[in-house]
């Protein structure tokens, strides 16, 4: 085939330009460290690169959830332990109480006692984490339990003025977790404090009367039965509190795994992207190396 | 008997012969690096042999030779390459215009990085989950309505590019004139009356006699930028004339030299279909009533990447208006709070949500303005929520769940999901048709070598050249030298 002086120009240039193509090439991958510029690069792995971002932002919010579903829990613990160690005090007070060898005015006294742990209990059940009450259900906005007294500053009723209601918070797709304890249910086995409060009021109500039997009787039973349910709602904060526990750490996994299979495809391998640019700058100079030599000489040097 | 000057004759005939090849090599030299040049040969024939005339016969034996004559000053072209390379040049014109615009679009998009629609959609749906944990916070609920307006903007902005690289490519007739489609009529419009002019010097040349050489290539140079913008096929005529047809279609001629040097004016208008956002044009010549199809060229590859760029926007509409109705329907379904929460003031559960999006397409979807200054409009509450319930957060969660929700308008994908699959297809379709357009420059370049091969100067071969019409000049003036010395003899020294 003939050879002409424009064919060896453009085939030059069409060589070298390629190589520095390709040359231009890793150094974008090296400069931005990511496989992955634009989705032409790899439109498969741009999918699942892409879809990995969703999952890992995913991951993080419910790793904050679970965060915030923690503190919650913690401090409706807290308070509920504050309500039961009230509750136990009363108990040893009742107990005194019903002992026959006291006398009235010893009774008094711990009756006097008793309303000052009424209002304890009371303050615990309307505790809040942030500035929001975490006993009301959903009325979160203003405190659940109200105490009444009469004139002598004496409680005479807790009302309830909260709601039922559930707070969910999500720990993991479709995964929901109720935070909130409901501090005020009728059903048998929950605590409701609006009663546990008139128990205590009876016993202290028994305690100025000196209703021995009482005290010794239903009294006790009735405390016995509010400090029981306690502990059973003490319970599932606890098994709450243990299942956030190793929800964080499968999301921390989790993440993890994503992290690494991300990595995998988007970021540059840099020792292989360094060797591959080293190899392609060789090709490159041996191209401009023979390139001066093909184009330079013609007959014109060898003419006298 | 032959003449006395005969021998002279002779030599001063190869003495121009001579001289002509050495000018045409020279031409040729010249013009090494000219592109399109086609490389010229002095064709040097015998020049007519002269017959001794007898009283005896009319014919003698032997005719004499009467020395060396350019016949003509050759051209060395290969029409066939020629055509080859037209119709490969068709298909790079069409291809890279494709590439380029594809290129451009998928930058629009920005993903897979942090400035994406993906990471933004993303913090939206997580704005959610924090109004799900504190419906009644009014901090958590400006960030929210925050991360919609961010929302919205993205996808306005993306709309409005796409609209850009549209325009850019094509517009409705009225429109400013900056796009490719009329820049490239006027192109062809252009080149067509550059060659028109050509062909009537060329055809008055030929009647003449001679040889337009260097009109012929100017005229091949132009018909190459032609095959760039539209698939052309070049008829031969009579006289060096051409006719030039478009696509394979042999009524549309743009060119032709059949009686005299004509051009009829070449013309294209858009419309866009309303119902897909796709792009109908409308390519006619003066004098021939129907439009022409099958342009193939810039104009067909502006026609399918302009409807390619459509199809993306349409996918991005589906997107948006999803969007707008799921959370719209859900917004509406839950209940709001009454009051933004300024000192004092009790909050309580309100009335139902309105909307919450407005305008459902990309380019016009925005958050209600009404939410933007109240934010307590927010419909966090689900809808059995009573009158002090504001830690009721039901509807929030529903919607931060809408993420990962199988939806019907996106043919059961999810909002993430059909995202991922438009970036993805704009991906694949960017790297297919650069693949194309790679592969395709490559047979340009063949074919583009070849008729190089064919028509492209050599330096060596020209030096040969040089050297051997030099010494055939050297040989020629000897050959004066010597004649001269025997005419000297005859006239000086005899008698």
């Amino acid at each position: 085939m003939r050879i002409t002086n424009q064919m060896t120009a453009a085939i030059v240039l069409n060589d070298l330009n390629n190589c520095m193509e390709q040359l231009q090439n890793t150094q974008l991958k090296l400069s931005s460290g990511h496989n992955i510029n634009q989705p032409s690069d790899d439109p498969a792995g741009t999918a699942r690169v892409m879809a990995f971002d969703s999952n890992l932002s995913a991951n993080g919010q419910y790793q904050r959830n679970i965060n915030d579903a923690t503190g919650w829990l913690n401090t409706t613990d807290q308070a509920l332990a504050n309500i039961g160690s009230a509750l136990q005090r009363v108990r040893t007070l009742t107990v005194e109480g019903a002992n026959a060898t006291l006398s009235g005015t010893d009774r008094q006294a711990l009756a006097q006692e008793v309303d000052q742990l009424i209002n304890n209990v009371v303050d615990n059940a309307n505790a809040s984490y942030g500035d929001r009450y975490i006993l009301g259900g959903n009325h979160t906005g203003g405190r659940p339990f109200s105490v009444t007294n009469d004139a002598n500053g004496e409680p005479q009723t807790v009302a309830y003025s909260g709601d039922q209601g559930q707070l969910n918070y999500e720990i993991s797709r479709n995964v929901t977790i109720q935070i909130n304890v409901n501090a005020n249910s009728s059903t048998a086995g929950s605590i409701s404090v609006s009663n546990m409060c008139q128990d205590l009021i009876n016993i202290r109500d028994h305690l100025k009367n000196s209703d021995t039997n009482s005290l010794s009787g239903t009294d006790l039973s009735n405390l016995d039965n509010d400090m029981n349910n306690l502990l059973s709602a003490r319970a599932s904060v606890g098994a709450r509190l243990n299942r956030l526990s190793l929800s964080l750490g499968q999301a921390q996994t989790a993440k993890l795994n994503l992290t690494s299979s991300k990595a995998d495809i988007y970021d540059v391998d840099i020792a292989r992207a360094i060797t591959d640019f080293n190899m392609q700058q060789n090709a490159y100079q041996g191209a401009l190396n023979v390139a001066a030599r093909i184009i330079q000489p013609s007959l014109v040097d060898f003419l006298k | 008997m032959l003449s006395t000057f005969f021998g002279l004759e002779i030599a001063r005939r190869a003495l121009n012969a001579e001289q002509a090849a050495t000018d045409v090599t020279g031409h040729n030299i010249a013009n090494a690096s000219t592109p399109g040049y086609s490389r010229q040969r002095a064709d040097l024939a015998a020049s007519e042999p002269y017959t001794i005339p007898s009283l005896g016969s009319p014919v003698m034996a032997q005719q004499v030779g009467t020395g060396v004559t350019v016949s003509q000053i050759e051209r060395i072209r290969d029409s066939f390459l020629d055509n080859q390379y037209r119709e490969q040049n068709s298909l790079q014109g069409q291809y890279q215009i494709i590439s380029q615009t594809l290129n451009e679009v998928q930058t629009i998009f920005m993903d897979p990085s942090a400035n994406g629609l993906n990471p933004v959609l993303d913090n939206f749906f997580n704005s959610w989950q924090e109004l799900s944990k504190n419906a009644e916070s009014m901090p958590i609920r400006t960030s929210l309505i925050g991360s919609a307006e961010t929302l919205c903007a993205t996808f306005n902005n993306i709309s409005s590019q796409l609209k850009t690289a549209e325009d850019n490519l094509a517009a409705t007739p009225g429109g400013p004139g900056t796009d490719l489609l009329s820049a490239d009529v006027n192109k062809v419009n252009n080149l067509a009356a550059q060659i028109n002019g050509l062909n009537s010097q060329i055809l008055k040349i030929k009647t003449a006699g001679e040889q337009p050489n260097d009109l012929l290539d100017q005229r091949d140079k132009l018909l190459d930028q032609l095959s760039q913008l539209m698939n052309i096929t070049v008829t031969r005529e009579s006289n060096d004339g051409i006719k030039v047809t478009i696509g394979n279609n042999a009524s549309a001629v743009l060119i032709t030299t059949t009686a005299s040097a004509t051009v009829n004016a070449f013309s294209a208008s858009a419309t866009i279909n309303s119902s897909n956002g796709t792009l109908n044009i409308q390519y006619k010549l003066a004098g021939a009533p129907t439009s022409i199809s099958a342009m193939g060229g810039e104009f067909d590859g502006i026609g399918g990447v302009y409807d390619n760029i459509a199809s993306y926007k349409q996918k991005l509409d589906t997107l948006a208006g999803a969007l707008f109705s799921q959370i719209n329907s859900l917004h509406q379904s839950g209940y709001t709070l009454t009051t933004s929460g300024s000192a004092g003031a009790t909050i309580t559960i309100g009335s139902a949500g309105g909307k919450f999006f407005i305008g459902s397409s990309s380019d016009t979807i925005s958050v209600n303005p009404t939410l933007l200054t109240h934010p307590n409009l927010v419909a966090a509450a689900s809808s059995n929520a009573s009158i002090s319930a504001i830690g009721s957060a039901g509807n929030a969660l529903a919607i931060a769940n809408l993420q990962y929700s199988a939806i019907s308008t996106l043919n059961g994908a999810t909002l993430d999901g059909f995202y991922q699959s438009i970036v993805t297809g704009i991906g694949s379709d960017t790297q297919r048709n650069s693949q194309l357009t790679a592969n395709q420059q490559t047979l340009v370049d063949q074919v583009n070598n070849l008729r190089q091969s064919v028509s492209g100067v050599n330096m060596d071969e020209e030096m040969t050249n040089l050297i051997q019409y030099q010494h055939g000049y050297q040989a020629a003036a000897r050959l004066v030298t010597v004649l001269d010395g025997m005419l000297d003899t005859l006239i000086n020294k005899m008698g």
